[in-house]
């Protein structure tokens, strides 16, 4: 009798762990590839992240990983996420340092003024948390970003929100990421610069966020990891904008950097560098941004160069997978504004021809992106003949390969 | 808490697992533990309600048999023990109808003095209906009734018979099960029989899938039509209607199969609720294979006391009708629910009237009643008889009932079948699709049922390759396919408000 009881007992154990095993496979094809898209590099172990870029969507567009590692041999992971509360940011950051532990955390003080913990829309949760394994790290973070049991749940187990998904998997799910930087490869020119408000003009109440600045900071200290404010350009509204004045309040109290790019008029352009009328940065924009953070970075904090390390054969491999998904992008573009302000990499040289009937006056904008191109990517630029149609040629090559990117040409008048 | 809750998925297995590892002595009580703490967890102070009807009938059990010992002359015997029964039925039935229908009735009655022009206020109260009261008031009485007729002996035992009244799987929707059956079991020690418990986990799986895959997937589009009948007539509801007798087939049936699978897997054998219902080829078959623990609890404690058939036909229908009027009621204090329960009881007046009409035909058309053919002909009649009555069930209110009858008969657009409509009711075609799909495989299980194959035995005689394929795959099936998580409410059993 005894004997037969084990049996059973074994039986329903080994049944128990294949359903386990079948359910998690399921489970795999299901869930959402988002957070998975993003993360995907983050977890390997072949090499390691130095900088941590955290914040929201505006460092998910802003802060290009792979522009810094060509320039500075910089080791970078854009762990932001849209929507991206402090607080989301806050447990993103002690769940991201169990798998690397970063030498610097950039974090960006847009959404300073929000007092909530989360999104209302629980989605952007799952898309920072997702790709995170079941631990301890993450029981905290959901049970302290959500009250509600239900979500609690749908975020332990995404398996409850995405086991519906059988009928919806052949959309569209993924993003295009590259160390977690998100592809901004659309113009919108109607940008505007909504001026700056005085520094010393401080946020009257404390917010949830400010709440979790505080504690992402401590956080830091606590593993000795060095803490940048900073605030990349966006369109942000003044009334809003008083709230990021807040960082040089957290600056002196913690004696940590901030570094305020929205008062240095010199980085962008607001005609040519952003994607979308909420002040994200396209690939333009996330460049100039990429860099001004990269030169304050080389020159402040004593960050290794893997462009020299045992890891760099790693790194060479996520930068052509970068360049690689970088020329897709740019073949796939339809609109000229949209394929120069994309020409505005690094890494490559530029030819373009333009049509000697092509005025300034009749094609501002064209001129303005061409402009943005000059001394960086633009090698030669000849004009032409006045001819009937009016038209634009352009070549590009990568500046290491000598490699042709691709070559095309663009009738202005349709 | 709901069977289909994660809640629920920690509940069970923790009080399987203490359940089977206690000495067999304690087990009652830990099952009347767990039972309580069920109970409690939907509204914690209606356990006193609970624990009153149970001590109400426990008292008129003992004080029944204390009757029954004591040397007085038959007449007043007799004439005590009834009032024994008629005090346990007027506390028990009067706190049910204090739950149940002091609104309907203080509605009803406010719309008669308003006629009259006179308002009556409504009270500052408001009374919340507790879950399960109409299913273990009713259990419970029958043991008053099974003592005083002496179907069984009352029980000393205060918490077996505690127990009996709130064993968890049955103690919120059914089945409304007998002392003989249930009681009894209470009382016997039960051991561990491993086939018992594959046999109820087969149970447990099969009612999930009814639940999660079947009805909560249709009760998306019902809810839909029904909510606004309006702006979705004619076919629409028709389809609609069909729907919603599957999906509160798959609902109750649901339930009832989880809850006999959860009281197999201890031991304990409920009775069968479901038996193919809508293979039956008239209406008072179809009563006799629905919710069968309700329709003979009226027969054993309700139609036979008032006479049954045996005081001439007027009487008998008489008595059919305040049957069906009064299960109508007992399923819920609207207007809607006692003419569902009227039309059913008409219906069977109405065919059994005609039976010599029909059998005249039968004879004129030389009709083979065992053929294929007429036996369709009449399971597909009664299924739209009986569907028919449901839509005073479902709707919302009384006079939506009407109003969804009108367009069903006036407004012609057979095309929406046909024209991609019929995925923008809340399922679009993939779901859609699947929904079918589970619902011929439900007829296809019932068929062999009404056959008399027990499907599940069949699977549990095949090899242990194919049987854990197929139960990986069922469960597998329902997390994938079934309706639950988030961004879909977990629906509760339509029962449950009973």
């Amino acid at each position: 009798m005894f004997r037969k009881n084990i049996r059973h007992a074994v039986h329903i154990l080994i049944f128990f762990i294949l359903l386990c095993i079948v359910v998690l496979k399921i489970e795999d094809m299901l869930e959402h590839k988002y957070s998975a898209g993003k993360y995907g590099d983050f977890f390997t172990k072949d090499t390691g992240y130095e900088v941590f870029f955290m914040g929201s969507s505006h460092v998910q567009l802003g802060v290009n990983p792979m522009e810094l590692y060509k320039k500075y041999g910089i080791s970078s992971y854009n762990m932001a996420n849209s929507a991206g509360r402090l607080a989301v940011t806050y447990w993103t950051l002690v769940n991201a340092a169990e798998i690397h532990e970063p030498e610097l955390v950039v974090v960006d003080l847009f959404l300073l003024d929000e007092d909530t913990k989360t999104h209302e829309n629980i989605n952007f949760a799952h898309r920072a948390f997702d790709a995170f394994p079941l631990n301890r790290s993450k029981w905290r973070a959901v049970n302290d970003l959500f009250d509600d049991s239900g979500d609690r749940t749908e975020m332990l187990f995404p398996f409850a929100k995405y086991h519906s998904r059988w009928s919806s998997l052949d959309e569209g799910e993924g993003i295009v990421s590259s160390l977690g930087f998100e592809f901004g490869d659309a113009l919108f020119s109607g940008a505007e610069d909504p001026g700056n408000v005085s520094e010393d003009v401080l946020p009257k109440d404390y917010t949830v966020s400010m709440e979790y600045a505080e504690r992402l900071i401590n956080f830091c200290k606590e593993r000795k990891i060095d803490v940048l404010l900073c605030y990349i350009p966006c369109t942000e509204p003044l009334e809003t904008q008083v709230y990021h004045n807040y960082g040089y309040v957290l600056s002196q109290k913690y004696d940590i950097d901030f570094l305020d790019l929205s008062r240095r008029k010199d980085i962008v352009n607001y005609r040519t560098d952003f994607y979308d009328a909420d002040g994200h940065l396209n690939l333009s924009g996330a460049k100039k941004v990429t860099d001004a953070l990269g030169e304050y970075i080389d020159a402040n904090y004593d960050i290794s160069d893997c462009r020299s390390s045992e890891q760099s054969g790693v790194w060479n491999g996520f930068y052509e997978e970068y360049m690689k998904t970088y020329a897709e992008r740019l073949k796939g573009l339809e609109a000229v504004s949209e394929y120069l302000m994309m020409l505005n990499n690094g890494n490559f040289e530029v030819g373009i021809y333009l049509d000697g009937s092509v005025k300034e006056s009749d094609y501002p904008l064209i001129f303005e992106l061409i402009d943005n191109l000059k001394g960086v990517s633009l090698k030669t630029f000849e004009r032409g003949e006045t001819r009937a149609e009016a038209k634009i040629e352009i070549t590009v090559r990568r500046s290491d390969t000598g490699e042709t990117v691709d070559s095309r040409s663009f009738d202005l008048d349709k | 808490m709901l069977f289909n809750s994660y809640q629920f998925l920690i509940f069970f297995p923790i009080v399987v697992l203490i359940y089977w590892a206690i000495p067999l002595r304690f087990r009652y009580i830990w099952l009347l533990a767990a039972s309580y703490y069920f109970y409690m967890c939907w509204n914690a102070k209606y356990a006193l309600l609970l624990l009153f009807s149970t001590a109400v009938t426990y008292a008129s059990g003992i004080i029944i048999n204390k009757i029954k010992s004591l040397e007085i002359e038959e007449g007043k015997r007799t004439r005590y023990m009834k009032l024994c029964v008629a005090f346990s039925f007027v506390i028990n039935i009067g706190v049910l109808a204090w739950f149940k229908y002091f609104n309907f009735i203080f509605e009803n009655v406010q719309k008669v003095f308003a006629h009259i022009g006179i308002a009556l206020s409504s009270p500052a109260f408001d009374i919340v209906l507790p879950v399960g009261i109409s299913f273990y008031i009713f259990q419970a009485l029958s043991y008053t009734v099974d003592v005083y007729r002496g179907d069984i002996y009352a029980e000393k035992n205060f918490l077996k018979y505690a127990l009996f009244v709130s064993f968890f799987p049955q103690l919120v929707a059914g089945p409304i099960e007998r002392s003989k059956n249930l009681l009894k079991q209470v009382a016997e020690p039960h051991r561990f029989d491993y086939e018992k418990c594959r046999e109820g986990f087969l149970l447990m799986l099969w009612g999930f899938f009814l639940k999660l895959v079947i009805a909560d997937r249709a009760a998306i589009i019902v809810n839909t039509v029904y909510n606004d009948y309006g702006s979705y007539p004619g076919m629409y509801l028709v389809v609609a209607t069909v729907l919603f007798a599957f999906q509160i087939y798959c609902d109750f049936a649901g339930y009832s199969t989880i809850a006999m699978g959860a009281a197999k897997i201890m031991g304990f054998e409920l009775m069968e609720n479901f038996d193919c219902p809508y293979f039956a080829k008239s209406v008072s078959e179809f009563w006799r294979r629905w919710h069968i623990s309700l329709s003979s609890w009226f027969r054993d404690y309700l139609y036979i006391p008032l006479g049954g058939n045996r005081k001439g036909t007027a009487r008998k229908y008489l008595n059919m009708m305040i049957v069906f009027l009064t299960s109508g009621m007992w399923h819920g204090a609207q207007w809607s629910f006692i003419v569902w329960g009227g039309i059913n009881g008409l219906y069977q007046i109405i065919g059994e009237r005609l039976m010599p009409v029909r059998n005249k035909l039968n004879k004129l058309l030389r009709l083979k009643r065992e053929s294929f053919g007429h036996k369709l002909f009449k399971v597909v009649t009664t299924f739209v008889l009986i569907d028919f009555a449901w839509i005073f069930f479902r709707a919302n209110r009384f006079t939506d009932a009407f109003g969804i009858i009108k367009s069903m008969f006036s407004v012609r657009n057979w095309w929406v079948l046909f024209d991609d409509s019929l995925f923008t009711l809340g399922l679009d075609w993939k779901n859609f699709v699947l929904l079918i799909l589970a619902i011929v495989i439900l007829l296809v299980s019932d068929i062999f049922k009404y056959k008399g194959i027990k499907v599940r035995k069949v699977i549990m005689r095949q090899e242990l390759w194919f049987r854990w394929s197929l139960y990986i795959a069922v469960i597998a099936g329902i997390l994938v396919f079934g309706i639950w998580g988030p961004g879909y409410d977990a629906s509760a059993f339509i029962y449950f408000q009973f």
